[in-house]
């Protein structure tokens, strides 16, 4: 995925975290909780849990409508939620915001900017985690060889394929048996990591017992490295 | 006439009889102000920040086998432990700062589960939970079949967020499951915090209890997994505070509350079986408590109700949707409390503590941490509950904490049996919720609030910190064995040091090539994958009772394999030949109580390849797929 992409993925994942986690939950609160009647951490609180409590019971109202869970539903949900609330709430939807930008102003710059380097800090370790996931799972190399019978019944041909997830290109020879007889020269195959390749192989002559494919390393040549067969 | 229950904030100064003043926290002009700054909040943020950097860098050398990973690994949980402990324990604090750095260190702990398994689920639990929201996702409906633990599609609740959010944002299930349970963590700290507030009348006591909460054994990875219990114990959290606080409100306001309560009710026991039952127990000792301490009156009838409206929503939920969780929990605690009265009268052997299932033994220097942290709390609990009992008679949510607690050492000799350690392990997160603010009331009172000069003062913070670093550093050491605690290199039968790329890959194969649906037999580990990334149905002894490790440990493929292959309606056979390089760490391969292979003196040991490849030699069976570690064969005719 490129750097765009996640950009994107990220920015909706938040929106979609804020239109279930926050959005119907803060409705109620500012409709159920005049100014002044609640300390912020408690507006918090309540923001979050209403907002779940009221989105897993909507989710089994929502199991008995013919349209079921998704997308179109839950937007329906949270702006019925939220709209409903907002009556009730009578303009006091943007109030704790406008308050919280106030007493915001009233902390120190060189707080803030303490704050902002420990939020990067904190980033910096998850992507250090995330790259050392990766690598480890990259140093962990292999080759998928796999086998199929092209059609149903007798073994008159075969699908065969190879998947490379070796940490480098590597070039390969592919060996196809019908009842111990090669049904073909042998099969150059080169991949580069993460490459795959695959092919429908026809069978001649009578339909064979077992067929069996056998994948060599070109820098292994005498030793079997992968081997797969169907058999009828 | 009963006397008002004292669950309003007061601030408990010194001795009994000490006088009593309401605290800032219902003041919402001094609550809310960040007159003076955050205090020291922004440089504690900094340097636990440091710490989650220091494990990420313990990690990353763990993943490749290089030495240093366990330091830096302590070294930066202590980092954002200890100096939060020591700042939240100092006379003086502000309420905002003391809240909001509980908050950082609760977010920070959670960080510590993100970078420990950053790119993809791997904790056992978190598959069973994936399943079941993928199936929410695709079909749009609740209560699909799930393969890996059909308990899971009965308490919906956590998948219903998660889809949700995936549907309405179109992001990655991984990515939704990791922020629902990232903001579930800051929800639970807030809760916390706030019910602690109301309870200890104080926001230093609240602010200790909330981190002497974070010590708790499933705290950091188990409570911080993609799965029902994350966000079932936030929602207890919320449940009582708002219970308590309700009392304190009237007109709308106190609607809104009571409109919580509902809301969080049903959502809970839509999420988490126990969690709904704990609650129920708590609500039923916390009226006993009002009663026997003539606290009733209008609160009392508002708890009353919520427990008649819990028992109502649990058993409706029990009878038409989830009879399952009866035949999934009672065997567990059957066994376990036998088994614990078998060991008591002698007929039983208690289990290995710190023993894995290849039966390496854990360093010393943890098992002593392990049982000095249990000592300490036990310790704390034999000063705290009694005073708790003796002092805080004002408040029935107090005192029920405090009889709540004396479940502690029973839970800890559970742990001495194999089919109760589970248990335990579950009932930390209800049993911590009881004992932080009764230990955190009693330190406060005995240990902190001492009158002395400053010097003295230090001296009582740095004891109390260090006794904070045994207690997370055990806590710790509890809640995981040294090998699943940091990632690292794949080892055989050992969760999330077993979930690696070829595993992913042959699932993902299988899904491509084969298509999904096929009913597949694999060990305990690839079943997870082939159910998740191979969309196929894995057939196990626990859901479909068929013996599916007898087919893998057969020493021939002989007719009664195949009569099991048959019952299971095998389409595939997945053989991962790791299984035979290796011992399996949690003690099986497949399922528990499986065959074990051992030597003369009883140390397991992997099972013989030959018993692996067996499957080679079968006229009636293809070898479809061969990865190296891991052979799909195809079942369709081996038992014609």
């Amino acid at each position: 995925m490129n750097p765009l992409q996640s950009v994107v993925e990220i920015v909706g994942l938040l929106a979609g975290a804020a239109l279930i986690l926050v959005a119907p939950g803060y409705a109620i609160v500012q409709a159920c909780f005049g100014p002044g009647t609640l300390p912020r951490a408690e507006r918090a609180t309540l923001m979050i849990g209403i907002s779940i409590g009221a989105c897993v019971v909507g989710g089994l109202l929502l199991q008995y409508l013919p349209w079921g869970l998704g997308a179109a539903t839950w937007l329906a949900f949270v702006a019925a939620v939220v709209g409903a609330a907002a009556v009730f709430a009578r303009g006091r939807l943007a109030a704790p915001l406008a308050a919280l930008a106030g007493e915001l102003r009233r902390i120190p710059a060189v707080q803030l900017v303490c704050l902002a380097g420990a939020a990067l800090v904190a980033l910096s370790a998850v992507s250090l985690a995330v790259s050392g996931a990766r690598q480890q799972e990259q140093r962990a190399a292999f080759t998928q060889l796999w086998i199929q019978p092209a059609g149903a019944g007798a073994l008159g041909a075969v699908t065969v394929g190879v998947r490379s997830d070796e940490a480098v290109p590597v070039r390969y020879t592919l060996r196809l048996l019908a009842d111990g007889a090669a049904v073909q020269p042998d099969l150059p195959i080169a991949l580069a990591a993460g490459e795959s390749w695959s092919s429908t192989i026809p069978i001649a002559g009578p339909a064979p017992e077992r067929v069996e494919a056998q994948l060599y390393r070109a820098d292994q040549p005498g030793a079997i490295y992968r081997r797969v067969f169907v058999q009828r | 006439m009963s006397a008002p229950d004292r669950t309003l904030p007061v601030r408990a100064v010194a001795g009994a009889g000490a006088a009593r003043q309401p605290a800032a926290a219902d003041r919402v002009d001094v609550a809310d102000s960040f007159r003076g700054g955050l205090g020291m909040l922004p440089l504690l943020s900094l340097l636990g920040a440091l710490g989650l950097l220091l494990v990420a860098l313990g990690f990353n050398r763990a993943r490749v086998g290089l030495a240093g990973a366990d330091l830096l690994f302590w070294g930066g949980m202590l980092c954002i432990a200890l100096p939060a402990v020591a700042r939240v324990a100092w006379r003086g604090v502000g309420r905002g700062e003391t809240l909001l750095t509980t908050v950082a260190v609760g977010v920070l702990l959670y960080l510590v589960k993100i970078v420990h398994s950053p790119i993809r689920f791997t904790f056992f639990d978190e598959f069973s939970h994936w399943s079941a929201a993928m199936h929410v996702g695709a079909s749009g409906r609740l209560f699909g079949d799930n393969t890996l633990l059909p308990i899971a599609a009965e308490f919906p609740g956590l998948h219903i967020i998660a889809t949700a959010i995936q549907s309405v944002s179109g992001a990655e299930l991984f990515l939704v499951g990791a922020l629902t349970v990232g903001v579930a963590r800051v929800l639970w700290t807030l809760a916390l915090f706030l019910l602690f507030e109301r309870i200890a009348g104080s926001a230093r006591a609240a602010g200790l209890a909330t981190l002497f909460y974070m010590a708790n054994p499933s705290y950091l990875f188990f409570h911080g997994q993609f799965a029902y219990e994350s966000l079932a114990l936030p929602l207890v959290a919320l449940l009582l505070f708002a219970l308590a606080r309700a009392e304190a409100l009237s007109g709308p306001a106190r609607f809104g509350m009571n409109l919580a309560v509902v809301l969080g009710v049903g959502a809970l026991v839509m999420v988490h079986h126990l969690s709904s039952y704990a609650l129920i127990v708590f609500l039923v000792v916390w009226l006993f408590a009002s009663w026997r301490l003539a606290r009733a009156g209008a609160a009392q009838r508002a708890r009353q109700g919520t427990l008649v409206f819990a028992l109502v929503v649990t058993l409706a939920w029990l009878v038409y949707f989830a009879m399952v969780v009866v035949s999934y929990i009672s065997p567990h605690v059957e066994s376990g409390v036998a088994e614990l009265f078998g060991i008591l009268f002698g007929q039983a052997t208690p289990r290995e503590l710190f023993v894995s299932g290849t039966g390496d033994t854990a360093p010393l220097g943890e098992r002593l941490v392990g049982f000095a942290s249990v000592g300490l709390i036990c310790l704390a609990l034999a000063a705290a509950v009694p005073w708790a009992l003796r002092h805080r008679r004002d408040s029935a949510l107090a005192w029920t904490m405090a009889v709540c607690a004396l479940a502690y050492p029973a839970a800890m000799a559970l742990r001495l049996t194999t089919a109760g350690a589970e248990i335990a392990v579950r009932t930390s997160g209800f049993l911590f919720l009881a004992m932080a603010p009764v230990i955190a009331m009693a330190a406060e009172a005995l240990w902190l609030e001492r009158p002395g000069p400053r010097p003295a003062q230090a001296i009582r913070v740095g004891i109390l910190t260090l006794a904070a670093a045994v207690i997370v550093t055990g806590g710790v050491v509890l809640g995981f064995a040294p090998w699943a605690r940091l990632p690292g290199p794949y080892q055989v039968a050992a969760d999330t040091r077993s979930v690696e790329r070829q595993g992913i890959a042959a699932a993902v194969w299988m899904q491509t090539v084969l298509g999904p649906g096929n009913r597949v037999a694999a060990d305990r580990t690839n079943r997870l994958l082939v159910a998740t990334y191979g969309q196929q149905t894995p057939v196990t002894n626990y859901r479909d009772r068929v013996d599916i490790a007898s087919i893998y440990y057969a020493e021939t493929l002989d007719e009664r394999v195949r009569a099991t292959i048959r019952q299971g309606e095998l389409d595939y056979l997945l053989v991962d030949l790791r299984m035979s390089r290796a011992a399996p760490q949690l003690g099986h391969y497949i399922e528990d109580g499986e065959l074990r292979f051992e030597d003369a003196d009883g140390r397991p040991l992997p099972v013989p390849e030959r018993l692996l490849r067996k499957f080679d030699d079968d006229a009636r069976i293809d070898r479809v797929l061969d990865s190296g570690s891991i052979i799909v064969y195809d079942l369709a005719r081996s038992t014609r």
